[in-house]
């Protein structure tokens, strides 16, 4: 199972932990469990404490949600990239809708359906107006008679801006394509 | 003009897919992703698919996978829990418990991504039949990293672009593809390398577009990007032939007679001989260079090297590569 603490690595330990309400049992990975006994270790009561009240899942960061499906805290998804559930597409929907937003630059699914959901989504669609984004325009880039063009506006524009570091590197591609010359091997 | 398959060497599709009664990937669930996955194509397909449980193999045999493009560096890191099942003409791999719990890969020699869809969508509604996959109205399919929601689809092609590397290009069809969802990055080699002068261009963008967009849209960028090379092979024929068949020959020429030979050495000699290829220069047919593609690489060599006693896997790559121009 995963560590009830990071939710990211494999859990080794179990920290059984005794108090007024009875015995709680927690799952910890070895990192996870180093820096909880050098808390202890260091004597800092402070951070010992709040280890103690995390680990009981009582001392819970409000903008440090939780998803309710799996369990694993937003800051941990931050961490490693990877969602725990498809509850967590809810769960965390403030935060991971503006992040689908900069990835995707979109954040309706304009795509397939499962099959089994295809008579069901048809009616959806008929019923409700279609709210699905502008597909992104059918992408188009320089042929080769382009290129030197832009590489000719791309190194004007470098010197214009004194970039001379950057209008050097222009110029060599740009006289890669013009040169009648040689193709080095 | 070039034929495209000179210049595309395969396109493939690959779909993230999730169970929906299931948390995503993690040990407690694999076994059952494992079966069920299992079950669906030993069921529906009359045992078309080969089960490769990747702790019961040695570590070149995975490698070996890997180099065939049939499973990802990801899924060999899982390797505790990871599976993959192979349609036998190995144009189809299912991947089971990598990132997300299926993902399901055809690859296509010379690049036609539509048939390759066709050959993805058709395994998913096989393996649909046993239990259906994580979707939302909003998000589409759910996978464990946000960046494969809604279609969880990637096309991709691979391209031999030798002319436009060695016209230094490549920096700025980069930046042009990067504006239009999609991404280029060299396949072989690590950080900005492309060893074979090999890349791919895939759609970055797996939300709010459909399938038939995104793979439109690779196709277009892809055909491009085959114009403009085929463009530089054309003029470079035309305004230094001598230089162009000399570079091609001396690959040739090493890659015929040479005795030993390292994996980054072969990839620039590879590349050099395909474009001669392509160009008519040299009399191998094109399957037979891309077959060595996959079977000179390391894994596949040290097995050859095994198989037949020979000292070093260096030795054994070119012993190998003989064998293959010699039987042409
Ligand atoms: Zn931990
Ligand atoms: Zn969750």
């Amino acid at each position: 199972m995963l560590c009830e603490e990071c939710q990211m690595n494999e859990a080794v330990f179990t920290v059984t932990l005794t108090s007024g309400d009875g015995v709680t049992r927690k799952h910890l990975c070895g990192e996870c469990m180093k820096k909880w006994e050098a808390n202890l270790a260091d004597g800092d009561i402070h951070s010992f404490l709040s280890s103690i009240l995390s680990i009981l899942g009582s001392a819970q960061k409000t903008d440090d949600p939780v998803c309710s499906g799996c369990g694993l805290k937003y800051s941990a998804f931050e961490k490693s990239g990877r969602l725990g559930c498809a509850q967590c597409y809810h769960d965390f929907a403030d935060k991971l809708t503006p992040m689908l937003k900069r990835i995707h630059g979109n954040t309706q699914h304009n795509g397939r359906t499962p099959r089994a959901m295809q008579t069901q989504a048809d009616a959806a669609a008929q019923a409700a107006s279609p709210e699905a984004e502008t597909p992104a325009p059918v992408p188009e880039i320089s042929p080769v008679e382009k290129m030197r063009e832009e590489l000719r506006k791309k190194m004007d524009e470098a010197v214009a801006c004194e970039n001379f570091e950057d209008a050097a590197k222009y110029r060599d591609q740009l006289k890669a394509l013009m040169d009648d010359g040689e193709v080095q091997a | 003009m070039a034929n495209s398959h000179e210049i595309a060497v395969s396109g493939r599709i690959r779909l993230a897919r999730n169970y929906h009664d299931l948390p995503f990937h993690n040990q407690e669930n694999a076994a059952t992703c494992l079966k069920r996955a299992y079950d669906a194509l030993h069921n529906y397909t009359e045992d078309l698919y080969t089960l490769h449980i990747l702790n019961n193999m040695s570590k070149d045999e995975r490698l070996s996978l890997m180099e065939e493009h049939l499973i990802s560096a990801d899924l060999l890191k899982n390797a505790g829990t990871g599976a993959a099942l192979i349609r036998k003409d190995r144009q189809v791999s299912i991947m089971v418990n990598e990132e997300d719990h299926l993902r399901i890969q055809a690859i296509e020699v010379g690049g036609g991504l539509e048939h390759a869809a066709q050959q993805a969508f058709q395994a998913e509604e096989i393996l649909e039949k046993v239990c259906g996959f994580s979707f939302d109205p909003k998000f589409g399919y759910l996978t464990s990293c946000p960046t494969n929601t809604g279609t969880g689809m990637r096309a991709s092609l691979m391209l031999h672009l030798p002319m436009l590397t060695r016209y230094k290009q490549m920096g700025n069809v980069g930046q042009n593809v990067a504006k239009l969802g999609l991404t280029i990055r060299g396949i072989y080699g690590e950080g900005s390398e492309a060893l074979g002068d090999l890349y791919q261009v895939s759609n970055q963008v797996s939300l709010g577009r459909s399938e038939e967009d995104i793979i439109q849209a690779v196709t277009a960028v892809g055909k491009q990007l085959i114009d403009m090379e085929s463009g530089l092979r054309d003029r470079s024929m035309k305004r230094a032939p001598a230089e162009l068949k000399d570079a091609v020959m001396r690959s040739y020429g090493l890659l015929s007679y040479a005795i030993t030979m390292d994996e980054k050495e072969f990839m620039q000699h590879w590349s050099n001989m395909r474009l001669g290829i392509a160009l008519g220069m040299v009399p191998t047919p094109l399957s037979t260079s891309d077959e060595l593609l996959t079977t000179a690489q390391n894994a596949h060599v040290r097995h050859f090297a095994a198989k037949r006693e020979i000292a070093s896997a260096r030795e054994a790559r070119c012993e190998w590569i003989r064998e293959c121009l010699n039987r042409a």
